[in-house]
């Protein structure tokens, strides 16, 4: 009878599986299955005893969303214990939300569950201040106005705070503080920073978002002392905090031998200015940093040499990962740009946005590039910055998987090489091909002359811009057929202006693309047509989001529909 | 290289080295004996059930090896699972029981969200009904879960 019992099972098993097996199934395996139970499926065991083991129940837990954890809980207390450290493992408390008293009575005895939190609390931000589309419809509706949403936001966080100081938290593992920055007091963060002194032992990433207080890099240290196992730490300080700009004497332990921060992997720092003496101080105690980012104020000098970047290449050999943003007008030379090139053997990942990029560095480039997994050069400060160089650079990325060229002048023309001109930098590797660049910008190709395909065929996003204004119809055929050649591509960002999307300048070749999730080209400003949508719909499988040049809440309502038509309701629908 | 693999019935598998790698448990036990013809037995997995691993692995045996802290972390987890790994598991669940065992985490993920997938979605009851599960809860108990933790239901 136990084993009729599993047989039922098991049958039953097979018809929820096949209702939900994808449209492009085989159709041999359908009948099969459907006709008899599993055939090598053992009656003794089955699901049900894979479902008995805890922790097999808890990584099938992992993959639900909170609803759907929601109803497993109800399901037995065998789902419940299971599901129920699932649901606590990762918890986000909004403060200032309607909904988070209830969160807030199960708080303290789930505490020790909990690896992962997130505190939000915009109840100090600015009045206009809004926290997402769908909190704005429960705010309206609760809100009696600012103050009042304000005052039960102080008593909440008053509250949390409360539970958090007086419990046991070293198994947190990760803690966010995003915590918008108020007019008088002290920022939320920085008070629970302070309230729970300590208290989060265990932590291995910290994430402290907007932070109002003063500017003061000291306090990057003391973060670092207090939290001695930390992984990673982000530190974003609003540009409104005022900054500390008196020298600020020497640390409390001024050290001739610099504590080592052994565990310190990544350090993300932004809306502070990191002069050479103090950016090597910090520096010198991460010997195992991986992921460099700084963001910089805008304005402001960096005063780095070649020197710094030697001794930072000296105390962080592991370096695999650098984003140095100066902000807008800032300075950070071509020719540092080229030295941390140079030095940093390990480097998979640079984002210099804004910074100078000029020759030295695209020399330096040309020799790294291939092992590059990651380059973002938006908005490089060399005016008329090379596209040409650029686009030589990506004959050669094989590793390449996200590209950000955005503001970078592509000549479209620069995407035609006739295939004579590439067979002769293959039979002649030692020359120094980028030397004998011939100027492209004044060739024009055979009208039968084939296209040369990108070297980086596992890039997967791509932000890309043009120098002219209009690209014409045999311009864009090219760039089509270049981008076809490309299929891991994930998301496609263009960013000129009348870059036509329509099947007479060769959008069709991008059918090739099955894994594209985001198509961008809502600069453009071209009104894009019903047919393209559509196919757009039915050609991309994966596709999620579609961001286009929509003039009106109507003409993005037609354009929802269209999708609809072709039964992608699925897609997010995106307009400026 | 071969090694051979005993399952609990008794039937030998040769296999290459590098594919029954692909468990974590096969590998700690080869690099802990060493080098040794010997074959390993593996008591707790069938004969059918192991030439589906066996099947799994081979098809994967390209693939880069899960760094743990990446499979580890909660927020990158999706639901996009291979066509071929789809197909692959609708024949036997068996299979989760088998790659837990080998620790073959690839194998166990792609066998976790096929059930999550069907768990979606569902009420309490149909969740039930879908394992053949019984209900062991008061209807008081019910109702105290569904209020401590109502704070899930619509996230």
């Amino acid at each position: 009878m136990f084993s009729r019992a599993l047989y039922l099972v098991s049958r039953s098993l097979a018809s929820q599986l096949h209702s939900r097996a994808p449209p492009d199934r085989g159709g041999d395996s359908d009948s099969d299955a459907d006709a008899e139970p599993f055939n090598t499926l053992d009656l003794n065991t089955a699901t049900t005893r894979a479902l008995a083991l805890p922790e097999i129940l808890e990584r099938i837990g992992s993959y639900l969303d909170r609803p759907s954890l929601f109803n497993g809980l109800l399901v037995s207390r065998h789902f419940y214990e299971s599901f129920l450290s699932v649901l606590w493992l990762s918890i986000q408390l909004r403060i200032a939300h309607p909904s988070f008293p209830r969160i807030l009575e199960q708080l303290e005895k789930n505490l020790s569950r909990i690896r992962d939190l997130t505190i939000e609390d915009i109840s100090t931000g600015n009045v206009g201040q809004t926290d997402s589309d769908e909190d704005d419809d429960e705010d309206s509706v609760d809100d009696v106005g600012g103050r009042g949403a304000v005052f039960r936001g102080y008593l909440h966080r008053l509250r949390s705070i409360e539970i958090l100081s007086r419990n046991d938290l070293s198994l947190l593992q990760c803690l966010t503080l995003d915590c918008g920055f108020p007019a008088n007091s002290a920022s939320t963060s920085v008070h629970i920073l302070n309230s729970c002194q300590g208290k989060f032992s265990g932590l291995k990433h910290l994430d402290v978002g907007l932070l109002s207080n003063t500017r003061d890099r000291r306090y990057i240290h003391q973060i670092l002392d207090t939290y001695p196992l930390l992984e990673s730490l982000r530190v974003v300080w609003s540009a409104q905090s005022p900054l500390l700009t008196e020298d600020q004497g020497p640390l409390e332990q001024e050290r001739q031998h610099p504590t080592k921060r052994l565990s310190l992997r990544r350090l993300h720092l932004t809306g502070l200015q990191w002069p050479e003496q103090e950016f090597l101080r910090l520096v010198q105690q991460c010997p195992q940093l991986e992921e460099l980012t700084i963001r910089g104020a805008s304005k402001a000098r960096w005063g780095w040499t070649i020197s710094t970047v030697d001794r930072f290449a000296e105390f962080c050999p592991h370096i695999s990962r650098l984003h140095i943003d100066p902000g807008y007008g800032s300075d950070f030379e071509d020719a540092l740009l080229a030295r941390l090139l140079e030095t940093l053997s390990g480097l998979r990942s640079l984002h210099v946005p804004r910074c100078d990029l000029g020759p030295e560095t695209f020399k330096v480039l040309k020799d790294r590039i291939g092992q590059m997994e990651e380059l973002n050069v938006a908005f490089t400060r060399k005016p008329g910055v090379d596209g040409r160089k650029l686009v030589q650079l990506m004959t050669r990325a094989r590793n390449l998987r996200y590209l950000d060229a955005s503001g970078v002048s592509l000549d479209p023309w620069l995407f035609y090489v006739t295939q004579q001109q590439e067979e002769q930098q293959q039979q002649e590797p030692g020359q120094d091909a980028h030397e004998d660049i011939p100027e492209w910008g004044r060739i024009r190709p055979q009208p039968s002359a084939p296209v040369t395909s990108w070297a980086c065929r596992k890039l997967e996003v791509i932000s890309i811009g043009f120098a002219t204004l209009h690209v014409n119809t045999r311009q864009c055929q090219s760039i089509y057929a270049n981008l076809s050649n490309l299929p891991n591509l994930r998301r496609i960002h263009i960013l000129p202006n009348h870059f036509p999307i329509n099947f007479e300048s060769g959008l069709a070749q991008l059918a090739l693309l099955r894994r594209l999730t985001h198509f961008d080209a809502h600069s453009t400003e071209k009104a894009i047509s019903e047919d393209v949508i559509k196919w757009m719909g039915t050609t991309w499988p994966k596709l999620q989001v579609l961001r286009l040049y929509i003039d009106g809440k109507e003409k993005r309502a037609l354009v929802k529909s269209w999708l609809r038509d072709v039964g992608r309701d699925d897609v997010r629908v995106e307009a400026d | 290289m071969t090694v051979i693999l005993v399952s609990s019935d008794n039937q030998d598998f040769k296999v290459d080295k590098e594919v029954a790698e692909r468990s974590i448990l096969i590998k700690n036990m080869l690099e802990d004996v060493g080098e040794s013809d010997s074959p390993i037995p593996l008591p707790n997995v069938t004969a059918a059930v192991l030439t589906k691993v066996i099947e799994y692995c081979e098809h994967h045996r390209n693939d880069p090896v899960q760094v743990p802290e990446e499979t580890d972390d909660p927020r990158k987890r999706s639901n996009d699972i291979e066509e071929w790994d789809m197909k692959f598991m609708q024949v036997d669940h068996e299979i989760i029981l088998a790659a837990n065992y080998l620790d073959i985490k690839p194998l166990l993920d792609v066998g976790c969200k096929t059930v999550a997938n069907i768990i979606k979605g569902k009420t309490p009851e149909e969740i039930r009904k879908a394992f053949n599960i019984v209900n062991d809860f008061t209807p008081e108990e019910e109702a105290q879960i569904k209020k401590e933790n109502e704070w899930a239901e619509d996230r």
